[in-house]
């Protein structure tokens, strides 16, 4: 059994790598500055084209205030919906729960499975667990394959591979296909990963993805992409999975349009290519008016409600406001520690709100300490949030826990001797 | 008027007495009865940003009740942290207010300017200003900033912008960049490099000849990652500085 690391030896790893990797990288450096200066163009050209758009926040916040103070009662009624859908679905308390159940849904032998991005499965390491029992799984979105191939962790809620220059990008995929890809043309990289994925989409058992919001009274999921490979996963392979944290379920189908139209839209869209919105299994009426389940789509619905911390965090009123993120990724173009280190700051979720996310969600207190002591607490992430969440404040709650705990940084320890004295 | 002036320690403490000496040196032109705190501490407000909550209540009762002692008409701050923290949490955690404003010192000097007019000298320099990110953004402080450098003839502020600011119905001080003074309180050997790329992604793009922070900690961010970066045609100036050197 590993020996638990102390807390010295977590600042020693996380500062090697995040000024390591991070700060000391001057690729991703200049990757950042070209992220950032697309993402404010991309939400100008939004907010101008659309500027009623201003307009989502405050009604977005409602909802989920509203959401997140009823929401035991929101996921009873999504579970009923979704049984009334004839899909299946399951509340899993813990992210290891959640991976066994996936991986019962996905059962044996060896299968391919293919995958949507998402926060929620990279939080539960579903992957890595389902590659663990032998099946061979894909990530389909274009910056979470690459994330796979170079076998790194997401640097963004919304663009994995933000951190990654088109040199990088021709690079890696031109390892996995076996081709010569130069990078001044994106489109050939694209098509490259485009033909080398087809063939894992059409003989696929399982399709597995996240949403962006569920509508409680009609089970429905919504889920936003560009691609067109959530479109595949989701349509393709006999059972379709998606794995979504409970913080996403709000009470309508008008609340859930209103929060994705939040999302893109201050994720920088002007439209998304794509909004699914999904509420069972694939079906027919068109013999006898007979409903048939399994027509072209797949045959087996299911969806996995990820609990793991977050029901309790719900009834938390200090820190509750941790679950109104939508993972937009607003926050991050705007982070001075992001524009640095891209998701080196953080754990498993990256950032100010990632640290918060890692905290109470996904790591614990010891390991996200030195992530929580990142935040600048500038405020400048709650300025551009469209749900206005006050991440510093949190922070400086949150940091009262961990210093009392003993999993404060040295130099913050040392402020009180040094410092505090009259 | 009796001026208390607090973090004279922080100034001193932080090798900012360019600060601290423009400040008292304008503050006697004004004509203003100026005290310090005795014994004061450094970065006493620093104690609750950092989670430190077993000393916090006992440094500012020492520091209110040194306040009324000296009976001033009001306190000032070059800091923002000060302002923030007893504007909202110190009152609201230990139930401790003091018994007059404490305002940070644009709001104190644009006041006596606005009320005075005084004379200047020309300043014909590029200057960028970094509003705080306590004063301005959390406390929506920005406009003393530059109510008090108008006053200063052919005196060139540069300012961030941000994209959206106005199709959001926003201040674009809301969305100043921060140079990330708190890291030095927190993990000091990663603040460097942030505060470098402040410097080469904020200021050095820009091409002012002088830059500051409202806040003497977003100054002292600046300060450092000018010399962190080896920028030597931006130099740091605080704005009582600039308002010492142009007074006739």
């Amino acid at each position: 059994m590993e020996k638990d690391k102390s807390i010295q030896e977590i600042y020693n790893e996380y500062l090697a790598e995040i000024i390591g990797d991070g700060a000391e990288n001057e690729t991703l450096r200049e990757a950042m500055r070209r992220a950032r200066a697309a993402y404010r163009a991309n939400l100008k050209k939004a907010l101008e084209t659309f500027p009623e758009s201003v307009q989502y926040k405050e009604k977005a916040r409602q909802i989920k205030e509203y959401s997140i103070d009823h929401l035991e009662e929101l996921i009873e009624k999504t579970m009923e919906a979704v049984r009334r859908n004839h899909g299946h679905v399951y509340l899993a308390k813990t992210a290891e729960e959640a991976n066994q159940i996936i991986s019962d849904i996905v059962g044996e032998p060896k299968k391919i499975i293919v995958k949507g991005k998402s926060l929620t499965t990279e939080e539960t390491e579903l992957r890595q667990f389902l590659q663990a029992r032998g099946h061979e799984v894909w990530e389909t979105d274009l910056g979470e394959f690459l994330v796979q191939v170079r076998d790194s962790r997401p640097m963004h809620m919304l663009a994995p591979s933000v951190d990654l220059t088109r040199e990088e990008a021709a690079r890696l995929i031109s390892e996995i296909t076996g081709k010569e890809l130069p990078p001044d043309k994106i489109e050939d990289l694209v098509a490259a990963v485009r033909e080398f994925l087809r063939e894992k989409f059409t003989s696929a058992h399982v399709g597995i993805a996240g949403a962006n919001a569920i509508a409680a009274e009609s089970g429905t999921l919504f889920i936003i992409e560009n691609e067109g490979n959530i479109k595949l996963a989701a349509s393709l392979p006999e059972k379709f999975v998606a794995l979504v944290g409970v913080e996403k379920i709000v009470p309508t189908l008008d609340d859930a349009f209103h929060m994705v139209k939040t999302t893109w839209r201050f994720a920088n869209y002007m439209v998304p290519s794509y909004v699914h919105m999904i509420s069972g299994p694939s079906k027919t009426g068109d013999i006898e008016k007979v409903t048939t389940y399994g027509a072209h789509g797949p045959k087996e619905f299911h969806l996995v409600l990820l609990d793991n911390g977050r029901i309790e965090l719900s009834k938390n009123s200090d820190f509750k406001e941790i679950l109104y993120c939508m993972k937009c990724g607003a926050c991050m173009y705007e982070c001075p520690l992001f524009w640095l280190a891209a998701g080196h700051f953080g754990v498993r979720y990256p950032g100010g709100i990632g640290a918060l996310w890692d905290a109470f969600i996904a790591k614990g207190f010891k390991e996200s300490a030195p992530a929580v002591y990142t935040c600048a607490i500038c405020d400048r992430c709650r300025v551009r949030c469209p749900l206005n969440i006050d991440t510093a404040r949190m922070i400086i709650k949150l940091r009262a826990i961990l210093y009392e705990k003993g999993y404060a940084p040295e130099v913050t320890k040392e402020v009180k001797t040094k410092l505090f004295k009259k | 008027m009796k001026v208390v002036l607090a973090g004279r320690v922080n100034l001193l403490h932080t090798g900012q007495e360019d600060i601290l000496e423009s400040t008292v040196s304008l503050m006697n032109k004004l004509g203003v009865d100026l005290a310090f705190i005795e014994d004061e501490v450094v970065c006493m407000e620093a104690s609750i940003n950092l989670g430190i909550s077993d000393v916090a209540e006992e440094l500012f009762r020492d520091f209110k009740e040194k306040v009324e002692a000296l009976k001033p008409d009001v306190v000032v701050s070059a800091y923002a942290a000060g302002v923030a923290k007893w504007k909202r949490e110190v009152p609201e955690r230990y139930g401790l207010k003091l018994p007059v404003p404490y305002i940070h010192l644009t709001e104190f000097f644009a006041e006596e300017f606005n009320k005075r007019k005084p004379d200047l000298k020309p300043f014909p320099h590029k200057y960028f200003l970094q509003h705080g990110c306590t004063l301005g953004r959390k406390l929506g402080r920005y406009q003393a900033a530059r109510d008090v450098l108008s006053h200063v003839p052919e005196i060139e502020v540069m300012e961030e912008d941000y994209p959206t600011a106005e199709l959001e119905g926003m201040d674009p001080a809301m969305f100043n960049s921060c140079p990330a003074s708190w890291l030095n309180f927190t993990l000091p050997e990663l603040g460097e490099y942030a505060k470098e790329n402040y410097v080469l992604d904020v200021l050095v793009p820009r091409n002012p000849e002088f830059a500051g922070s409202t806040c003497a900690n977003g100054h002292y961010g600046i300060r450092q990652g000018l010399e962190i970066a080896e920028i030597e045609s931006i130099k740091p100036l605080y704005f009582t500085q600039i308002l010492d050197q142009v007074w006739r």
